[in-house]
């Protein structure tokens, strides 16, 4: 646990979850291609819009100072939110006691950036997304926080680096197998994408909370948006299957790339094949979701 | 000019999305504009894809005469668009007014109210020459785009 | 005793700031006056209270004694605790006082004297209730407290809302008096002298031989305190009342007089009370009760579309997340030191943080009140405009509320979930009591996400969108209200980035009071500036720790990279209208109002049993109910039927009799005069001749 190695983890998370989501957003845009039998885009073409924004002009609408912060903040939260997953170790670059609450609260500042954006934007269509947003948020959280809270008991500590350490040593048991289950059920409502695209539904709500960001406030609530998905299938593939783990850095960081590609490749097909549900039903799923998986602490409280 | 900046404007070619306008077309051409984005004709191969938002637009695609209510909706949608923008005129109607060209209710095409980067004619146009217009577009053929606008195009 | 003269300086300083805005009209020239006195009292108490948790030593004075007449004295006992008090309440009454100096303008018929004296008494009953060591005069503070904070209430009485908030207050907290009356007067017949060293020795022989009273009198004192802390079912006055004061008196309220009734739960249950089984059940019980509130209270919060009324229900949800961490303390405390102790640090620092953010949100709403002359969250919108600076605060303060790092509702509530949730991992708790602490702590998570969506709400329809009419001017708010917010915001962020400094003070406070052997601070916590680490067992390994500052540091570098890369690519930049899809609306056909955010979730929590409505699991209107009484008893209660008007009846004709007699005329009255004369001289003719 010297300097170097923290460095040199912090660069690959960071590297992994921000540089390398377009090439998995344009994976994700040539699987949907193919499913529904046409060529699809470039597998690059996701740098290319995100380059393209860059450039672009910045269109303001408000004099709101907030609305030329806040999407930085979104893709600098994702940021700190990569240095909590472990990807080259069991444990992460950046690890305390006490780190779960901090991810969770992390993830959350991802989403009242973009809220605040939206409603900085004072465009009515841009609040309907930031409520929707938040519902989604405040439904979806909590059976990631139980998820991890039951890793957590079973392994007595609330590093996430411990629960790694726990769970790839001492094999699953029903509690953590119940809790993977639940996160692999919500996985795309954490992403965000469909069926639980609510709040930023282009045919019904004109892309609602991103409805007015132009440019390179556009492209970077946009690449946070990409890097979420690889963020959120990394702490899946990562925290709740952690086999196989080896001792060589870089050997873990292709197999947990291996990983991520498979996970995003079903979540993939989850969101080619199913319509949206509407936000009613979308937090009703999560919050029957969430009560089930209390379920899986009382298990791991009994130790099985 | 900045590298970035550079390479922003390389990749603007690569992609660009589309937002649809209409400004009365009899929705002819706003069909033969959803054509394109079928399997059989796939534009989201060369990066091209449909907006909800003029915000996020590159390029404005206007069916239909500008008709006389609508006026002033084609100004702002192009005051929302932010550069660098081009301005695609589909169909017959939206290059010269087709058919309505004297209607006491219509102005005229769009090159009237807004500058017109492209045009593609047709009653309606087929799907194959809207391709053939944004292949021009992009530079996968030969250019006939209006030459001050196509030095922004192209840098 | 250089202590005392502090004390008495900052006391007599209120005093004397009580009489003179008693006399003064001019909101201005009172508001000066008030502020003046109260800068000069926060510095006194601040570097008093610093002095001597610094110093660690504990201040002990008696001013007089009641003794012949009754065993009780005005007894001063300042320890860490009532420090850590006086602390906040200095803040706090600094920030208000200023903050009202300009504020009062805002109420266009009130003059100066039904505010500034009510709030003098209002500050001297709080120093008053924390350096207390009596039952008697306790209590004579805490009614002081009530009549005062009672007034400040219905200081606007010409609104008829804010009368009946202030009858149910009245009326809700004097039962809570009655019971805590109730509990003192038992005290008294067992230990004879109202002093807490008394009473603590009374109670320690009542806990062998009746242990039914003793569980009594905890219940009795448990709901004298909970009802004014505002936790529910007990504090249902407390949405009516709290927005009916002006938002500066509510800022006190919310920051300081709800969190000295759990100051007071705390002294009773850690130092008055001595430690026993017993112990354990009322700190479950009070974990309970803090769970229900912060369940409740939060979720209603939700459904609110006023500012204030929103607020004080999160002031019930916030007050349950201490008694969460203070209930899970004591039950732990005996059996295990480390856990209990790490719940009650979390539970103090929690109402230290609740303190500052809490009073920071309540003048937000005052300053929108001030601009726009309602907090109604429908009405208001687009505030950044005007007032960019009060904007910044609220932000702050509702990232602290919702516990966001890394400000200071982080660490607390951090210290909150991992004591609740770490009881999985005791071994000599039944499983059942696991079950309820870890359900308790998941909820709390939970819980801070729907704050954060609540006080998103506030933020996004009040601040942001389009601007609406104004009241006032366009000029930003008076800086003296600015100032004091943006102290409290300055507040947040510090004891966010350093959470060492409040830490040591509340471990301090904690070991001053409690009796029991406790670990030591750096067993515990690593003692570092930069962040703090938590260990859990003797023999356990710091897991790492807490770095704010470093955080902190790798977003900074973070946002300069990401805005260097903007620069670097040249956007150009135009100012344009919000796309409406190329239409033109007023602000008011656009805005996206309060009422609307978060319906679906607002269906959901809505419901109705019986005839009485929930909204947001919170009864939002009664039924108007009817007593059907037999008969009889209405007869009974009844009187004036039965009882007076029948002998009025007699009487009335009684003196209709009489004065039937009068009637005559003059000529009929010498008649009988002269008859009379006859019949006396006849009599008397007839006796004296025998």
């Amino acid at each position: 646990m010297n300097t170097s190695w923290i460095i040199l983890s912090a660069l690959i998370n960071i590297f992994v979850v921000l540089f390398l989501s377009p090439f998995f957003d344009g994976f994700t845009r040539k699987v949907r291609a193919l499913i529904q039998s046409r060529v699809g885009p470039p597998p690059l073409q996701s740098y290319y819009d995100i380059l393209k924004l860059m450039g672009k002009e910045d269109l303001k609408s408000t004099i709101n100072p907030l609305f030329r912060i806040s999407p930085y903040l979104s893709v600098i939260s994702i940021a700190m939110a990569a240095l909590l997953i472990p990807i080259t170790d069991f444990n992460p670059p950046f690890n305390f006691w006490g780190d779960i609450f901090l991810f969770i609260y992390i993830i959350t500042v991802v989403g009242i950036a973009i809220i605040i954006t939206a409603s900085a934007s004072e465009n009515p269509f841009a609040y309907v997304g930031a409520s929707r947003k938040m519902m989604l948020h405040l439904s979806v959280e909590p059976i990631l926080a139980i998820a991890l809270i039951t890793g957590a008991i079973n392994a007595g500590s609330f590093k996430i680096g411990d629960i790694v350490t726990w769970y790839y040593s001492n094999g699953p048991n029903v509690s953590m197998l119940l809790a993977t289950v639940c996160v692999f059920l919500s996985l795309q409502a954490l992403i965000g994408k469909i069926p639980f695209d609510v709040s930023e539904a282009e045919q019904e709500i004109a892309e609602g909370v991103l409805i007015e960001l132009s440019g390179p406030k556009y492209a970077c609530v946009k690449w946070a948006n990409m890097s979420k998905q690889v963020l959120f299938c990394l702490v899946f593939s990562q925290i709740f299957i952690p086999w196989p783990m080896t001792e060589n850095f870089l050997l873990n960081t292709i197999i947990a790339l291996l990983k991520v590609t498979i996970i995003i490749f079903i979540s993939t097909l989850i969101e080619a094949l199913n319509p949206r549900l509407r936000i009613d039903q979308a937090l009703k799923y999560n919050l029957t979701l969430a009560g089930f998986s209390i379920t899986a602490i009382f298990l791991a409280l009994l130790g099985v | 000019m900045s590298l970035l900046k550079k390479l922003a404007q390389k990749a603007f070619k690569k992609s660009i999305w589309v937002f649809h306008v209409n400004t009365g077309a009899c929705n002819g051409c706003d069909i033969e504009l959803l054509d394109i984005l079928t399997p059989y004709y796939d534009i989201e191969r060369f990066g091209m894809k449909a907006v909800s938002s003029p915000r996020h637009a590159d390029a404005l695609v206007i069916s239909g005469p500008v008709t006389r209510p609508t006026v002033d909706f084609v100004r702002k949608v192009y005051e929302a668009t932010p550069e660098p923008k081009i301005v695609i005129a589909l169909g017959s109607c939206a290059t010269a007014g087709g058919i309505w060209f004297d209607s006491y209710n219509v102005i005229g095409g769009v090159d009237k109210i807004i500058p017109v980067n492209l045009y593609i004619p047709g009653c309606p146009p087929r799907p194959e020459a809207i391709l053939f217009g944004i292949a021009q577009a992009v530079g996968m053929s030969k250019k006939k785009i209006k030459p001050i606008i196509a030095a922004k195009v192209e840098s | 005793m250089e202590y005392i003269s502090y004390l008495t300086a900052s006391l007599m300083l209120l005093l004397m700031g009580m009489v003179f805005t008693s006399f003064i009209k001019n909101k201005s020239v009172s508001g000066m006056v008030s502020l003046i006195i109260t800068s000069f009292f926060s510095g006194f108490i601040l570097c008093f209270s610093l002095k001597l948790i610094l110093k660690n030593t504990v201040l002990e004075y008696e001013f007089f004694s009641l003794s012949p007449l009754l065993n009780s004295s005005f007894q001063v006992f300042v320890d860490s605790l009532s420090a850590l008090f006086l602390i906040i309440i200095a803040i706090a009454a600094f920030c208000v006082t200023m903050f009202s100096w300009k504020y009062l303008n805002a109420y266009k018929i009130y003059s100066a004297y039904r505010f500034y004296p009510f709030l003098f008494l209002l500050f001297i009953s709080s120093v008053g209730i924390v350096i207390i060591r009596d039952l008697l005069f306790f209590i004579f503070f805490w009614e002081l407290m009530t009549l005062s904070s009672w007034l400040l209430v219905i200081s606007e009485r010409e609104k008829r809302e804010a009368l009946k908030g202030g009858l149910q207050y009245f009326i809700a907290t004097h039962v809570a008096t009655a019971f805590l009356i109730l509990a003192s007067v038992i005290l008294y017949s067992y230990s004879n002298n109202f002093s807490f060293i008394e009473i603590r020795k009374a109670l320690s022989i009542l806990i062998e031989n009746n242990m039914l009273l003793f569980n009594f009198i905890c219940l009795l004192i448990f709901i004298a305190f909970v009802t004014k802390a505002g936790v529910l079912p007990f504090g249902f006055w407390l949405p009516n009342t709290y927005p009916q004061a002006p938002s500066s008196a509510s800022s006190f309220f919310g920051g300081v007089m709800s969190k000295l009734a759990v100051y007071a739960l705390f002294r009773f249950f850690l130092s008055v009370i001595p430690f026993s089984s017993n112990t354990q059940i009322w700190g479950f019980i009070i974990a309970t009760a803090g769970v229900f509130s912060i369940f409740v209270g939060t979720i209603a919060a939700l459904t609110q579309d006023e500012a204030k009324r929103l607020m004080s229900f999160h002031a019930i949800g916030q007050v349950g997340y201490m008694l969460l961490g203070i209930g899970t303390g004591l039950y732990f405390i005996n059996t295990n030191p480390f856990l209990g102790m790490i719940a009650l640090t979390g539970g103090l620092l929690h109402l230290f943080n609740n303190s500052i953010y809490k009073s920071l949100l309540f003048l937000n709403a005052g300053a929108i009140f001030y601009k726009t002359g309602t907090t109604d969250l429908n009405k208001v919108s687009g505030l950044i405009k005007v007032m960019p600076l009060t904007t910044m605060t609220a932000i702050v303060g509702s990232l602290s509320i919702a516990g966001v790092p890394p400000f200071n509702g982080f660490v607390s509530k951090l210290l909150i979930f991992e004591s609740s949730i770490w009881t999985a991992k005791i071994s000599n708790a039944s499983f059942l009591i696991k079950g309820i602490f870890i359900i308790s702590g998941i909820i709390s998570v939970f819980i801070s996400a729907i704050t954060l969506a609540s006080f998103l709400k506030f933020v996004n329809s009040s601040f942001m969108g389009k601007l609406k009419t104004l009241r006032n001017d366009k000029k930003d708010i008076p800086w003296t209200m600015t100032v004091s917010q943006i102290m409290l915001a300055i507040l947040c962020l510090i004891t966010g980035l350093f959470p060492i400094i409040p830490l040591e003070l509340i471990y301090k406070a904690i070991l001053s009071v409690s009796e029991i052997q406790l670990p030591a601070f750096s067993e515990i916590f690593i003692s570092n500036f930069a962040g703090i680490g938590i260990n859990f067992c003797p023999n356990c390994l710091y897991g790492g720790a807490w770095f704010p500052i470093f955080v902190i540091f790798s977003v900074l570098i973070f946002s300069l990279l990401i805005f260097a890369f903007e620069k670097y690519a040249q956007a150009p930049k135009r100012d344009v209208d919000t796309w409406y899809g190329g239409k033109e609306h007023t602000p008011e056909e656009v805005t996206y109002t309060g009422h609307s955010f978060y319906q679906p979730f607002k269906d959901l929590v809505s419901f109705k049993i019986g005839k009485i409505k929930f909204r947001g699991l919170y009864p939002s209107e009664f039924p108007s109910f009817k007593v059907s009484v037999p008969l009889w008893i209405k007869k009974i209660i009844n009187p004036d039927e039965w009882l007076y008007y029948p002998v009025a009846n007699k009487i009335e004709k009684l003196f209709n009799l009489i004065e039937k007699l009068y009637d005559r005329l003059i000529q009929h009255y010498t008649f009988l005069f002269i008859i009379g004369i006859v019949l006396v001289i006849l009599l008397v003719f007839y006796l004296l001749g025998g």
